[in-house]
């Protein structure tokens, strides 16, 4: 689905990752993971067409991203941002709504199946009782639903996520992690700050390591104390539970 | 779509045309104001009706749509609701263009023409001069101390023009409606905007909530941001053109209307349009019968109402923002 050929990012001189070349295909859950700073949200900025390329390509479907309108990537690729701000009042049904846009002409209204995924997303992300409040008076996690739930209305192949569990409360975590693990033939690519998470909802990991080198592999192949020291630069141990999983812990 | 408010608006309009006929510095009869609309009415009254105060009222809706949607766009670019063609220096930059045409002997649509390049080159500066700056006040900053330049450069204009032309320069710099000629320009200007910006309303409701996330949703951002910025500036230098520049409108009309609930642009834009027009021409049946026979500017009125507003919005943005 996604492909990257030797993408070089830097930002103010620093490079933050060279020669990255992978491919994500239909069904495939990523983690990016790394340290702060390390170029986690440009990259999946660049992936998603808002950011410019230096070097390197990046192909969707075949296809050059840089060669899509506006209107046809964001009928394919979605992307959850780690901040909104809104100046203005809208409500979260109105929200809601934007997010058919790519799907039909300027002046079109969302049709009767658009408005039952819309109801679909309400209903999945517990909006419910929010549906006709001013976005401005919500919580962070209520505004992080609101954006998943945006997404699920966009539906596009491949997800790009920003820190999807960012404010998120533990219940709501455990929902979100499991929804995107049942995704069937979407691709999702997430930035994540817990190891535990990525290996309990990912198929694969990108490792973004000091100096612009990387690891990317399953996640059986690059999560390993070794790796993640390396990544983190702490000492890192894993402890198995009675099932086997592997769980990791920061020394 | 809401209608009734819309219809609402539409009814407000009419009452404030029809109260614009009836005021001024003689009151005049309904029964005339009715015969003299609807037929040939020769009497002296009939001819103020047909000749001063319909032309004026029409002058004064034209101009309110105008500034108000002009306002909204400039608001959706600034993605702040402070942002005015007034606050922003777009109708200071239009009129030093209208007062150096007028200084040349310019008339009619050169004019017009000076005003629109006035507005762009303001347009252009303060967008320019901010950009790629995260947060919107730098860019209403830049605005408002280009907006001061402009006002020194309108003062220079003045303090080098023959006497006989600065009492009618003074008065269309403060809002002045009684000189009617272009209207029916206007009118098409303004018809012709709301058409084209309503057809992007959904754009507009997108790029108001930042421009990345606007982008992610497909839309193409630079090229709907230079539609924006070349209609904003048109809007304001035709309205500037044809009664000076009046400030406010395009602060205060979306802001109420957002109050009453109307939020999407596809309702927004043509209740702007309609509000802002009731609204000048409220100030200015005001203007004419406060002081009658004395006529006041009604750009002083609407900055009595708009600077209370801009001021509260402002502490209500800084409140919000702790």
């Amino acid at each position: 689905m996604l492909q990257i050929h030797s993408l070089t990012l830097t930002r103010a001189n620093r490079t933050l990752c060279s020669n990255l070349s992978l491919e994500i295909k239909s069904g495939e859950t990523w983690a990016i993971l790394g340290p702060n700073g390390c170029g986690k949200t440009t990259l999946l900025l660049t992936l998603a067409g808002l950011l410019p390329t230096q070097s390197g390509a990046i192909q969707l479907d075949q296809q050059a991203i840089t060669g899509y309108s506006r209107k046809a990537l964001a009928q394919k690729l979605g992307i959850l941002f780690q901040h909104q701000e809104d100046a203005f009042p809208l409500t979260v049904r109105e929200i809601a709504e934007q997010a058919c846009f790519p799907h039909h002409a300027l002046w079109q209204s969302p049709t009767a199946t658009q408005h039952q995924a819309i109801e679909q997303a309400i209903h999945d992300y517990e909006l419910h009782a929010l549906a006709e409040r001013d976005i401005r008076t919500l919580s962070g996690g209520e505004r992080q639903r609101v954006a998943l739930a945006c997404l699920q209305v966009q539906n596009p192949a491949l997800w790009l996520l920003d820190e999807p569990t960012n404010h998120l409360d533990i219940p709501h975590q455990l929902r979100l992690l499991q929804r995107l693990k049942v995704q069937g033939r979407t691709a999702v690519v997430m930035t994540l700050h817990d190891v535990n998470q990525a290996t309990r909802v990912a198929t694969h990991a990108l490792l973004m390591l000091p100096d612009g080198k990387w690891l990317a592999g399953t996640i059986g192949e690059v999560i390993t104390d070794e790796n993640l020291q390396r990544l983190y630069g702490c000492e890192f141990r894993h402890l198995n539970n009675k099932e086997g999983d592997a769980f990791w812990v920061a020394q | 779509m809401k209608l009734m408010p819309l219809l609402l608006l539409c009814l407000l309009s009419l009452v404030m045309l029809l109260l614009s006929l009836r005021f001024g510095s003689t009151r005049i009869e309904w029964p005339i104001i009715f015969n003299s609309l609807l037929q040939n009415e020769s009497s002296l009254s009939g001819k103020i009706i047909m000749d001063i105060r319909l032309p004026q009222a029409l002058t004064a809706f034209c101009v309110g749509g105008l500034l108000a949607l002009a306002g909204s766009l400039q608001q959706v670019l600034l993605r702040n609701p402070l942002a005015d063609p007034y606050v922003l220096g777009t109708a200071g930059g239009a009129a030093v263009g209208a007062l150096l045409a007028m200084l040349s002997g310019f008339a009619g649509i050169g004019i017009m023409s000076a005003a629109f390049l006035g507005a762009m080159l303001s347009t252009l500066l303060v967008f320019g001069l901010a950009r790629g700056v995260s947060g919107s006040e730098r860019l209403l900053l830049t605005g408002i101390v280009l907006a001061a330049g402009w006002g020194a450069l309108v003062a220079f204009i003045l303090s080098i023009s023959p006497d006989r032309t600065l009492r009618g320069m003074l008065f269309w710099l403060m809002g002045d409606l009684s000189s009617t000629q272009g209207v029916g320009f206007g009118l098409v200007v303004l018809l012709a905007s709301l058409v084209l910006c309503w057809l992007f309303a959904k754009p507009l409701d997108l790029l108001t909530r930042g421009e990345t996330l606007a982008a992610s949703l497909g839309i193409n951002v630079h090229g709907t941001r230079w539609l924006l910025f070349i209609i904003a500036a048109l809007l304001t230098a035709t309205a500037v053109t044809l009664a000076g520049p009046i400030g406010f409108i395009g602060l205060v009309v979306p802001h109420l209307l957002r109050l009453a609930g109307i939020r999407l642009h596809r309702s927004l834009l043509p209740s702007v349009v309609l509000a802002g027009g009731s609204l000048v021409m409220a100030a200015d049946i005001l203007a004419r019968s406060l002081w009658a026979p004395q006529q006041i500017p009604v750009g002083i009125l609407t900055a009595f109402i708009g600077v209370p507003v801009f001021l509260f919005l402002m502490v209500q943005q800084i409140n919000r923002g702790r």
